[in-house]
């Protein structure tokens, strides 16, 4: 059973004015257990929508056909209860850098506890599950003890990580979780993720405007152009031959600095 | 080639600010110099944290500084006072990283293109006024400027809105740009254009521009010569081929692995 | 809905109140046989304790209440968003002294305050408006002043100040139109303030005695002991009216914040809302 099936995606969303807005045409996308898969496209080219489609998270204003099924449940059509068990305990999401879903009143370990022992985490155990997250994501053991205002975009950003794997996902999914973030810190973060993922076997979508980060993963990468997915396949492949003139224009501005690397 | 602004071993610190009264000082641009020529575009690159901020800050007149010196077109910017100091906010235009929120969106183009010209009393009369938009309309591509002057910038596209912010600026002929960011909230496939622009200002209106920026391939393709800064000191500076290629500091060669997808780690 | 609802409450009162003065409306002398009369259909909401129509006393009272509430509320308006604008722009010691005013006036006690104010000035409705616009403009300073705060933060303020602009032209050009939707939304709430302390303060007589409104109404049924007589008519509807007035003021201010703070559009997506459909094609 692949970890998500999706099948003949549409997604429409009635804007303010009731114009209808196509968000996500027809989109059919596959993604094994383990398996990565990355989205790349602009702002307003559906890739958030279709994200958020996954998990089934779409506003009173959006009407869907098509089918959606992750981990063994029927997204759309499944039963309520279901669904609710998928989010957070199955598919954990990572939101952008600058959203900062974390409380600001209250200590990175107390957020963290409080979390597990929501989900059902036996509470005498949860702090050593908390201090294990928290190494997971290679953050210091004395984090636990801060505020999020005291820690840097990079460590929040770890911590809303650790946030995510705090139920053992199986999938997991990632908003641009870089952006906004500086060069160093941002390679760092996907770095982190890809070995997580590795090291946790789950199964990875990334979506993203930037394809430098994408250059760092394998798997699968869909190039999404005003809704429709306009290039589909192994990354390795697209970055090296890539078929729609979209894609060849973003790898044009790739940069290459030339940077001769002494060996080692 | 005579330099237009000058930071001469500049220094800023900032009170930390503690429970009781104020608590150490923390240096945050520590004995920063660096020269941006007439005709010349120059990047600042540095991580968030770095100063490049806090040294964009200073070099516009906004942050006070503790050691060191400013200079524009020789002018020290600290013994400016009154009228030196108001033409200084002519003379130096701020392009913001993020131009949805950089302009009023209550105002109309129209209404965001005339704010500077009248706040320094620019253009003897109103159709010269409307004459010196259009042409900073039609220099960035907003053309005909009688499509763009009545709009509010939410019916902009994020590229659109970066124009107008960069047309306002040149309404009010500067000599020097200060762009904090320019693309890094736009886009890829609209970075360029912008880009571009900052390009054609300089070749044909040789205009000097300091690009303050972490995004590295837009340094790249623009900038003559690039700054890079780590901890509020210059640890690098050059031609930018030069430092791209062979960087001689250990910052500079995680910061462009980093960039270009390579291991940091 | 509310803000219908709202806007139709206020314009019903509006016109009664314009109403009273029009048409020359008079309760009519005083009339022995009808002390405390219950409603008739001569009298639909009954006389008072001097034989006199209740209804026409609720027409006429309303003018005083509203333009008490009115002007009283534009008085606090006026002082506590200029000196909260003032405070919010300043920073350092001037905001600071506002600060620590609007401190001062919001633990100022309304009751024994309006009591020395008439003690000293005597009372009258120009007293009263000036008592209560005092009483109320520190509330609106502190909103004011809490937005102006963090909307001179905003990134186009910034970029008007590296411009070059005076205070003058940001004050006006930017920071004013950004406050006036809060303006009015807290001015439809000091209106209802200012009824509601109008007809405390008429109700313990500090607002003379001269003026006919439903404060002095509710005052006058209290003392003639019209709950005794069980003359529920008397005092129930002009206290249905502050109720209704101060109601559709509240409903005005919240549908005005709801227009003019998106924000607090939000829908829990846990629960699938959007719709399915069979077919591919478009809706």
């Amino acid at each position: 059973m692949p970890a998500i099936e999706v099948e003949k995606l549409n997604v429409w969303m009635q804007a303010g004015d009731g114009r209808i807005i196509h968000a996500v045409k027809n989109a059919n996308l596959s993604l094994g257990n383990g398996g990565q898969l990355a989205i790349i496209g602009e702002s307003g080219s559906g890739k958030s929508t279709l994200l958020m489609a996954l998990l089934g998270l779409l506003p009173p204003n959006a009407s869907v056909s098509g089918r959606v099924i992750v981990n063994g449940v029927d997204v759309f059509e499944g039963p309520e209860a279901a669904l609710a068990g998928l989010r957070w305990r199955e598919v954990a999401m990572v939101f952008q850098a600058s959203s900062n879903p974390l409380s600001p009143v209250h200590m990175i370990g107390q957020q963290l506890t409080r979390l597990l022992v929501f989900h059902g985490h036996d509470p005498k155990r949860a702090k050593a599950r908390m201090r294990e997250l928290l190494d997971m994501v290679r953050l210091p053991a004395q984090c636990e003890q801060l505020y999020p205002h005291q820690l840097s975009g990079g460590m929040r950003q770890r911590v809303v990580i650790a946030f995510a794997l705090a139920c053992q996902p199986k999938v997991l999914l990632a908003d641009e979780p870089t952006t906004a973030l500086d060069p160093i810190v941002q390679a760092e973060i996907i770095e982190l993720i890809l070995a997580l993922r590795q090291s946790l076997d789950l199964a990875l979508v990334l979506v993203s405007h930037d394809l430098a980060l994408v250059g760092r993963m394998q798997g699968d990468l869909a190039v999404m152009l005003a809704g429709d997915i306009v290039e589909y396949g192994p990354v390795t492949q697209l970055m090296t031959k890539p078929k729609h003139e979209h894609l060849r224009t973003l790898l044009a501005a790739l940069p290459d600095f030339g940077l001769v690397e002494e060996p080692a | 080639m005579s330099a237009l602004l000058e930071l001469k071993s500049v220094r800023v610190e900032f009170a930390a600010r503690g429970l009781f009264g104020e608590g150490p000082r923390v240096v945050a641009v520590d004995d920063a110099s660096l020269t941006v020529g007439r005709g010349e575009i120059v990047a600042l690159i540095g991580a968030s944290g770095s100063g490049k901020t806090t040294t964009m800050r200073a070099a516009l007149g906004l942050q006070p500084i503790d050691a060191g010196e400013i200079l524009l077109s020789g002018q020290a910017l600290g013994k400016m006072t009154g009228r030196a100091l108001k033409d200084l906010r002519r003379r130096v235009q701020l392009i913001f990283q993020d131009p949805t929120e950089a302009l009023n969106p209550r105002m109309t183009v129209d209404e965001i293109m005339r704010e500077g010209l009248s706040i320094h009393h620019i253009g003897a009369s109103a159709a010269e006024r409307r004459q010196m938009i259009a042409e900073a309309l039609g220099f960035v591509g907003l053309t005909p400027p009688c499509d763009f002057l009545a709009r509010h910038p939410h019916r902009l596209s994020g590229g659109q809105r970066q124009r107008v912010a960069i047309a306002a600026a040149l309404a009010l002929s500067p000599d020097l740009l200060i762009a904090d960011e320019p693309v890094s909230m736009l886009d890829p496939s609209i970075r360029a254009g912008i880009l571009d622009l900052f390009a054609r200002l300089r070749a044909e209106r040789q205009m000097s521009t300091l690009m303050v920026t972490h995004d590295l391939p837009s340094a790249y393709h623009l900038a003559d010569r690039v700054y890079v800064m780590n901890n509020g000191r210059i640890v690098e500076q050059g031609a930018t081929r030069a430092v791209f290629q062979a960087p001689r500091h250990d910052y500079t060669k995680t910061l462009i692995r980093a960039a270009s997808g390579r291991p940091v780690a | 809905m509310k803000l219908k609802a709202a806007l139709t409450i206020l314009g019903l009162f509006f016109l009664a109140a314009l109403s009273g003065p029009l048409l020359g409306l008079d309760p009519g002398p005083i009339d022995v046989q009808h002390i405390f009369a219950a409603p008739s259909a001569q009298n639909w909401l009954g006389s008072d304790d001097a034989g006199r129509d209740v209804l026409i006393q609720l027409v006429i009272g309303a003018l005083p209440s509203l333009v008490v509430g009115l002007s009283a509320a534009a008085v606090a308006i006026l002082i506590g968003g200029t000196v909260g604008i003032l405070a919010g722009y300043s920073r350092g010691w001037l905001d600071l002294v506002l600060l620590r005013i609007m401190d001062y006036f919001i633990v100022v006690p309304a009751l024994p305050f309006a009591m020395v104010i008439t003690a000293i000035w005597g009372p009258g409705l120009g007293h009263m408006i000036v008592v209560i616009g005092i009483l109320l403009w520190s509330t609106t300073a502190r909103v004011v002043r809490a937005q102006v705060k963090s909307g001179r933060e905003r990134l186009y303020v910034q970029r008007a100040r590296a411009l070059g602009a005076s205070h003058f032209h940001i004050l006006t050009r930017h920071i004013l139109p950004q406050v006036l939707p809060l303006i009015g939304t807290t001015g439809s709430l000091a209106v209802a303030l200012a009824i509601l302390t109008q007809a405390a303060l008429e109700f313990f007589g500090l607002a003379g005695t001269g003026v006919l409104s439903w404060g002095t109404m509710i005052r006058f049924a209290f003392q003639r002991d019209a709950m005794l007589n069980d003359a529920w008519w008397v005092v129930i509807p002009p206290g249905l009216c502050i109720c209704l007035v101060i109601t559709a003021c509240y409903w005005l201010a919240q549908s005005l914040e709801q227009k003019l703070n998106p924000r607090l559009h939000t829908t829990d997506l846990r629960i699938r809302s959007f719709a399915l459909r069979a077919s591919a094609e478009k809706p």
